[in-house]
């Protein structure tokens, strides 16, 4: 077996959005809005509109740590803004209204998208970066003490306007508590590079590709640390973790209805918090066909890269499915070779 | 001892903490879970999301054996590759080798392959191996049973065999153990004498369908009494259900029952059970045994002894049935003949000779051959050795076969002409191209003193060299021959009558060997050229005996190949082909 994990270290490295470095400037744009969305709810209330207290809060893979550098270039901030009122007390969109004219204007393309508000940054005339703003009504204001989400955009008929029961800061705290020390960094290692992977295997846009968050729930759920002892010292294998991962993924295809009512090979992946809905629904079955042989394909090169003895080609094998930033050692480096235990041999007697 | 156990232990026990098992116990010497294990834990292999509980431990005879792995969790005995007795198979000894100063790296790769086989199984991908393999999922422990019943589809009475004495004359103690299930006596006696005196019963074979796999039922299900005969009315073919009606349990005796399942891979598997203990007697299909005793069905049938046919080189998949016609069955053709069988074909033998007690030693029947003809006591071995093979055999000579016209030469895959001397394949080779026959047909013979041995290849039906051509048109020296020519090498021992040429059983052996490989071939390649293959000796036995070599002894390696070269001279080929230049001009 090739010694791959330090490959596997480097790759996160390249991949990784850092919490406290890289991401200090996506912060800083963060806090920028947000200044922009207090002074533009300020100018609204003195403008009569009655707007009540909020707060917010982050959210998402880069408030959990589990962010990778998007390849096309467009990095995410997601951000909650959370209203002290009763979800029945105003329409949805109404509510995100307040938002998106707070702060319209604040770049060139602000825009209401149907669970967020929307503010895209762009650098020559590519976007680099939006924050996203998803509105809640706040738990203790509503009677089944859940946060609602607000759903709709500005011309949504009334039946595509909702608030949905929504829990963001609860699957935060259960994502950061479910591992600890080395074992949490292992799992969000996993994350990040099954996400790369997602990004290097699907179309970006529409549905044809599983969500990060749905890749994120299912470690939460069935990642397992993968670490031997070496003399005393703990060695982490981040090639068998997401391999079980992978594995367990699988597992789980079932029958199940797709969004077309017709039955198919599922993923069902249950939000552990509310709203409790399958994160990979919208996807179709023959999209599902297409997610669960992708994850065959990946099996089968983590497989094969196990059993490889030459840190070169198994490195290779990787980066087939994880993209160019899997780092491939030369052949001359690293090139000690393992020693095998046992091997195919034709003789008979 | 002590102080081996205790390094056995730790290094079991690091070698597990390396490949990250968890939870991991104290070695144990002779753990209960481990037949035959001298020393093992028990620990927790995470495979997707599943831990699973392993016993990991080592034989006595360590590190020449592999480590073993026994699953332990109940939930993941029925993973295929998981023997009846828990035991994981993880590395097949046949093909395989290991080094036994890598101790700890033996570990890290049978976790290694643990993880791929548990992982594959959980993923069901190896569901089609389990349902190939079902003989061998069947508990180890189970009795041997001799079984001599067809793999059909077709359900029916056979016949259960039980030992009645003890060895000694005596009356067996107890019940009587089932020794053997046969579709007849007839057929048990023929195949073991020795079990002819055994008292037979009623048994029946029930072929089940592909539902049973379809269903994905484990093979364990079988051996649940209340499970069994549901699960065969459920899954057995519609005219089994009325042989369930028509015997009867009774509860005085046992009833042996063989279970057919198809494999998905091809044939069928065969799983035994004796029901025992009847509560009352009644017809099968309404009764209930008070126990299920499985018993190893011991395969002698003709698919299971086939089973290896067609495993050679460069012949792929088991071949289609195939005659050949053996012209000559001495020495060499003996051994051919043997060969050929071994290669699934059934055999025309031909050969005029009687076996003579001289010739024990170098013919392949030995002993076998006392009073018979070669060809009868060829024939006897050989469909002896090779069940489901047929030899037909003509105590003739191939003249007087072909004068009556008795063989169909086009029907034979092949014909193989092992005649000493040179005479009648000469003859045999001009027949043969007038008659442009089909088959590809092998010369082959040897030269005496451990010098050589010959074998080449003609196609009639194509244009291309034939035996004749090796021939000089004038001297009529062999061209393909190692001894210079016009030496006589025949030994006289018993005056003319006991005139033999000297060569030993091992030169016969070596020469069948080039001469069935070629036909095996030629028969699997139909546009194979016209050559001439060789093998020689080093010659100083030849030497010794006071004879010349020819030039191409010293020129030539000691294995070879060449193409046949057609003569420009050649009379048969002539009359071929219409004239030398035409033949120059087809090649």
């Amino acid at each position: 077996m090739a010694q791959v994990q330090k490959y596997f270290r480097q790759f996160d490295e390249e991949i990784k959005l850092k919490r406290y470095h890289e991401n200090a400037t996506l912060a800083e744009k963060r806090d920028r809005v947000l200044k922009t969305l207090s002074e533009g709810v300020k100018k609204q209330r003195e403008g009569g509109e009655d707007i009540p207290d909020y707060r917010t809060f982050n959210q998402g893979s880069y408030d959990v740590g589990t962010g990778v550098k998007p390849l096309d270039g467009d990095f995410d901030i997601d951000v909650g803004v959370e209203f002290e009122l009763g979800h029945a007390q105003r329409d949805p969109v109404e509510v995100k209204n307040w938002v998106l004219r707070a702060v319209d204007g604040h770049t060139e393309n602000v825009e209401m998208k149907a669970p967020c508000v929307t503010v895209q940054y762009v650098t020559g005339g590519e976007p680099a970066y939006h924050v996203d703003l998803a509105v809640y009504s706040a738990a203790n204001n509503n009677p089944d003490r859940n946060a609602h989400l607000a759903r709709g955009r500005l011309n949504s008929s009334a039946a595509n306007r909702e608030w949905t029961p929504s829990a963001p800061e609860q699957l935060t705290d259960m994502i950061n508590g479910r591992h600890s020390g080395e074992d949490a960094k292992q799992f969000r290692r996993t994350i990040r590079s099954l996400k790369r992977w997602k990004d290097e295997n699907f179309q970006v846009q529409g549905h044809g590709a599983p969500r990060g968050i749905a890749l994120t729930q299912a470690a939460l759920r069935w990642f397992v640390p993968s670490r031997g002892t070496v003399e005393g010292a703990v060695k982490y294998c981040d090639l068998i973790a997401t391999r079980n991962l992978v594995v367990a993924m699988l597992q789980n295809f079932a029958p199940a209805p797709g969004p077309d009512g017709a039955v198919g090979l599922r993923l069902q992946l249950r939000c552990p918090v509310q709203p409790f809905d399958d994160v990979c629904a919208r996807m179709s079955n023959e999209q599902m066909k297409q997610f669960k042989d992708a994850l065959e394909r990946l099996r089968e090169a983590l497989l094969a890269a196990e059993t490889d003895p030459d840190p070169h080609t198994a490195c290779a094998t990787l980066a087939k499915q994880f993209g160019s930033d899997f780092p491939v050692p030369s052949p001359e480096e690293d090139a000690k070779p393992q020693r095998r235990a046992v091997v195919s041999s034709g003789n008979s007697g | 001892m002590a102080v081996l156990a205790t390094e056995i232990g730790e290094l079991v026990r690091a070698a597990l903490e390396a490949a990250g098992l968890t939870d991991i116990t104290p070695v144990q010497a002779a753990p209960a879970w481990g037949d035959g294990i001298a020393y093992g834990c028990e620990a927790t292999l995470t495979v997707g999301a599943d831990g699973i509980r392993l016993g990991v431990g080592v034989l006595e005879n360590f590190p020449l054996s592999f480590p073993r792995v026994f699953v332990l969790s109940p939930e993941h005995r029925r993973l295929p590759h998981v023997s009846h007795a828990g035991e994981l198979c993880v590395v097949a000894t046949e093909g395989v080798m290991h080094d036994h100063r890598a101790d700890s790296e033996l570990f890290d790769e049978v976790c290694r392959r643990a993880r791929t086989t548990l992982e594959r199984g959980l993923l069901g991908l190896s569901r089609a191996e389990l349902y190939d393999e079902l003989e061998a999922y069947w508990p180890t422990t189970a009795a041997q049973v001799i079984a001599l019943v067809a793999p059909d589809e077709c359900p029916r009475i056979v016949s259960a065999f039980f030992r009645s004495s003890n060895g000694r004359g005596k009356r067996h103690p107890g019940p009587q153990p089932l020794v053997a299930i046969a579709d007849s006596a007839a057929m048990l006696a023929a195949a073991f004498p020795r079990l002819a005196s055994t008292s037979a019963r009623t048994a029946i074979y029930v072929p089940l369908r592909p539902t049973f796999i379809d269903e994905q039922v484990h093979p364990s299900e079988l051996l649940d009494r209340s499970r069994l005969l549901s699960l065969v009315k459920r899954h057995s073919a519609p005219d089994a259900g009325d042989l369930l009606r028509r015997i009867h349990a009774r509860r005085d005796q046992s009833l042996a029952v063989l279970l057919s399942i198809p494999r998905p891979a091809g044939g069928r598997a065969m799983l035994g059970v004796e029901l025992t203990r009847f509560a009352r007697t009644t017809a099968l299909v309404d009764a209930s045994p008070s126990a299920v005793v499985p018993f190893r069905a011991n395969r002698f049938d003709t698919a299971r002894v086939q089973d290896r046919l067609g495993a050679r080189c460069g012949e792929g998949a088991r071949a289609a049935r195939r005659k050949v016609l053996i012209v000559g069955c001495g020495a060499v053709g003996g051994h051919i003949a043997s060969a050929l069988a071994a290669a699934g074909n059934d055999l025309v033998l031909v050969d005029l000779d009687a076996f003579s007690a001289a010739n024990t030693f170098r013919h392949v029947v030995g002993a076998d051959g006392w009073l018979s003809s070669k060809v009868s006591a060829l024939k006897r071995q050989i469909e002896r050795q090779y069940p489901g093979i047929h030899a037909d055999s003509r105590m003739s000579a191939i003249e007087d076969e072909m004068a009556v016209c008795a063989l169909d030469l086009n029907s034979f895959a092949s014909i193989v002409v092992a005649i000493g001397g040179q005479t009648v394949p000469l003859w045999l080779n001009d027949t043969l191209a007038e008659m442009r026959v089909l088959p590809p047909t092998i010369f082959t013979w040897l030269e005496p003193y451990g010098l050589a041995g010959h074998a080449v290849l003609v196609s009639y039906d194509r244009h291309g060299a034939c035996l004749r051509c090796a021939f000089d048109a004038v001297s009529l020296d062999n061209r393909l021959d190692f001894a210079a020519p016009n030496q006589n090498f025949a030994v006289r021992e018993l005056g003319c009558s006991g005139e033999f040429t000297p060569y030993a059983d091992l030169d016969a052996r070596e020469t069948a060997t080039l001469a069935a490989r070629l036909a095996v071939e030629a028969m699997g390649n139909r546009s194979l050229q016209s050559q001439a293959r060789f093998w020689r000796g080093d010659g100083a036995a030849f030497v010794r005996a006071g004879f010349e070599t020819a030039a191409r002894f010293g020129i030539e390696p000691r294995l070879g190949t060449n193409a046949l070269e057609p003569n420009a001279q050649c009379e048969t080929c002539k009359e071929r082909f219409g004239g030398a230049a035409e033949l120059s001009a087809a090649e």
